[in-house]
Parts: structure tokens; sequence; C-alpha cells
């Protein structure tokens, strides 16, 4: 005979009685007993489905968190962005952290000239800042920028930056004001961090150099949560 | 943009719209929470897990390849993932010092989680079903009734009630199928 009727295989899954030629077949047959096994396998999940095992919408706050999160995916698309965006968008997010509100207004560093950690002969130092502590971070640190044939570099050094678990920090640079800022890259505690700057960093427009506590959160904005910064012109 | 199926809904969804997003959370947010919920067994941590997972499809949107798959099969692979990276970092909490028992029980969790994930499919590809199909199954799956049995409890003729059977358990077969393969 040819193959099983399907219908009957069908059935013989759901453990029905049907012809008995059918069954000799879908013994014999690969073809058909491999049908009858993911039929087996399908009645044997549907027979353990529950009426918990429909589904159910996921509770409204679950949208909040996916949209709040895609708006800040899209406001920090750059890594240009603004440290005011940065913290409205963590507000609205309920990631304020407590520092943030030592942020506000402090435009720190002071005045700094040269005097400086190992530089190569061929450097030149263009300009340094002392990085002032931020909030009750309480550490202090030193930000400098040389060029190395032609290439601007900047060198940032934090001594005692503390260990932070679930976190890192991460150095910027930004206009006098805060409301631009371009991330530079990440800085280990413990070592002193030298980057090459994009050739067409314009330090007068960019003279604040801070350095921002993050978490791995996937943001790429600043968290707004500022442990040093300084002033190059100052 | 009113995406007519899910082709279109998929496409605008790589294309970056933001609406596509909200309407691809609105078509299958349930199923991916439901998921999480019967593999987790609490809501809070089937939460997190949504999240995530919609979060993920949108920045690794561009990674979805509509020649592999649809765009649900893709969500409910991503689901399965973040369900087998919430048990592994419970594991990896929990670790015992005898490895190979431990190693028994992550293939136990991970097994009762594929199950758990399995069943929730067969409910929604279940409850998708039309009628008299959606009925007759439920009467040869939970109240085991014969397909003679059925016929004379919904009227229906005996050849009838036989090959909706056969095309429900073929569309359920379908959708495990697909769901277990779209990468």
């Amino acid at each position: 005979m040819s193959h099983c009727d399907e219908d009957a295989l069908a059935l013989l899954a759901l453990g029905e009685v049907v012809d008995s030629r059918d069954v000799a077949h879908a013994q014999e047959c690969a073809e058909c007993s491999a049908r009858l096994e993911e039929y087996r396998t399908v009645v044997g999940v549907g027979r353990t489905v529950t009426a918990d095992d429909y589904p159910t919408a996921p509770p409204a706050e679950v949208w909040d968190a996916v949209s709040a999160e895609v708006a800040r995916d899209r406001a920090s698309g750059s890594d240009v962005v603004s440290l005011d965006a940065a913290r409205s968008r963590r507000r609205r997010g309920g990631y304020v952290l407590a520092a943030a509100a030592a942020v506000v207004g402090l435009v720190a560093g002071s005045a700094v000239t040269a005097s400086v950690i190992n530089r190569p002969e061929s450097a030149q130092l263009v300009a340094s800042a002392q990085l002032d502590p931020i909030g009750d971070a309480g550490v202090t640190g030193k930000a400098e920028v040389q060029t190395v044939n032609g290439t601007s570099q900047l060198k940032v050094t934090v001594p005692n930056l503390p260990n932070v678990n679930g976190g890192y920090y991460e150095v910027w640079m930004a206009t006098a004001d805060t409301k631009n800022m371009v991330a530079i890259g990440n800085l280990n505690p413990g070592s002193t961090a030298v980057y090459t700057l994009p050739a067409g960093m314009d330090l007068a427009s960019f003279p604040v150099v801070d350095v921002s506590l993050e978490t791995y959160d996937g943001n790429t904005g600043h968290s707004a949560t500022s442990v040093v910064r300084g002033n190059l012109n100052a | 943009m009113q995406p007519s199926d899910d082709s279109e809904l998929a496409a605008a969804f790589v294309a970056g719209d933001e609406r596509a997003l909200e309407q691809v959370y609105s078509r299958w947010s349930s199923l991916v929470f439901t998921m999480a919920r019967r593999a987790t067994g609490n809501e809070s941590d089937a939460s997190d897990i949504t999240q995530a997972v919609f979060i993920s499809a949108w920045r690794g949107r561009s990674g979805f390849d509509a020649a592999k798959g649809s765009l649900p099969g893709w969500l409910v692979t991503i689901t399965r993932r973040r369900i087998a990276d919430h048990w592994e970092s419970i594991s990896r909490e929990t670790r015992k010092i005898d490895a190979e028992s431990a190693r028994l029980d992550d293939e136990a969790v991970a097994g009762h989680a594929e199950e758990s994930v399995n069943r929730v499919l067969i409910a929604d590809e279940l409850s998708q079903l039309g009628e008299p199909q959606k009925k007759i199954m439920e009467l040869a799956f939970f109240q085991d009734l014969t397909h003679a049995q059925i016929a004379r409890a919904l009227d229906i003729p005996l050849g009838t009630v036989k090959s909706h059977i056969r095309r429900s358990l073929d569309r359920l077969r379908t959708r495990l199928e697909v769901d277990h393969v779209a990468l």
C-alpha cells in the first residue's frame, strides 16, 4: 500500500485506534513514522497546555521601560550629547543618581601650568588642567593635551580613583557650558590613559575635561555622574 | 505607516521606524512575556526578560533576516536565549561544588524551560485556530475525546473532524518547527 492516510496518522498520534494496515505501514515507512513522531511531539506538548500557558500581556511598565530606553538610544545616537539632556533623560528613566545634583553649574577646574608625566622628547605640551573633585568623589587628577608628531593626545591621570563594581569611568571633553560632550574613552583606576584626539578637535570649543562614572546599561550618553572635571583654558 | 502584513511590519522595524517597534511590541509582547513567565515562574523576571528581548531586538534589528524566518520566530529565538541567560546567571550564583550534579541540574532546568516555551507556542497557536477547529482540538487534547465522540458532541461529520484534526496538528507542528529554526 502507498503512504498512510494522513488523517489516520494524526489520529494515531492522539492515541486512537486506526486501521491496522495504517499502523503496519507507519512502522515500516520512514517518512510516515517520522511524521507520526512529529505529530506525537505536538500532541505531547498540546496535552500538557494549561490555562496559564495562553499568552497574557506584560504589565504596562514594560512598554514604558522599552520606549524610554529607545528614546535614550535615539537621543544619544551620536556620541556628542548635551549633559543637560543626559541628565534629564536619566531622570525620566528613573536613573537619577544622587551625585547628579552636584554636577549642576560646576564647571570647575583651575589653571594649571606645565609639569608632567613621562613626556616623549618629541611631545609638546599644549594645555593642561587640574581635575577637581565633583560631588563626593573626593579625588583629583590631571589632564594634559600634547602634540606628538603632529597628533594631539589627551593624557589623563586620576590617582586614587576607586574601583567600582558594575561600572567604569569614562573621559569626556565638553564645551565650557557642558552642553555638548564628546566621549573620549574609558579610564581604568590606577592607570594613566593616553587618548589620540580627533584631528579636528578644537580645544577652544571643548576645553572641559570630565571623568564620569558609568554603568553597563548600554547607554552611550553621559551618566550625569561626574567624579572630576577641569578646564584646559582656565 | 500602517503595515498591512507581517513582512511590511518587519521591513519598517528593520528600517528603524519606532512606530513599527510599537506595533511589533503590541503584537508579540504577550507571547514573549508569557514564555518568560512560564519558564521562570515569576512575573518580575518575565517583565525584565520581555524588556530585554525587545530592546535587544530593536538594537539588533539589522541582524534580522526575513529570508531566514519570520519576525515573531526571531523574537521567540531571542526570548529562548534570554531565558537561557537568566537560568545561567542563577546557576552561576548558586554553582555547586559537585560539578556533575550542577551540570545535570542545568540540563534539567534548560529542558524544563524549553518545554515551557513550547507549551506557550502551542497555546498561542491553539488560540489562533478558528472554530470549530479550536473546539475540536480542545476536546481532543484536554478531554481526550476520540474523533467519533467529537463528531457526535459537535454534530459535525466524522470526515470533517478527522481532517480538521490533521490540519490543526500540521499547523501546530509547523509552528514548533518554524520557531525553533528561525534565527
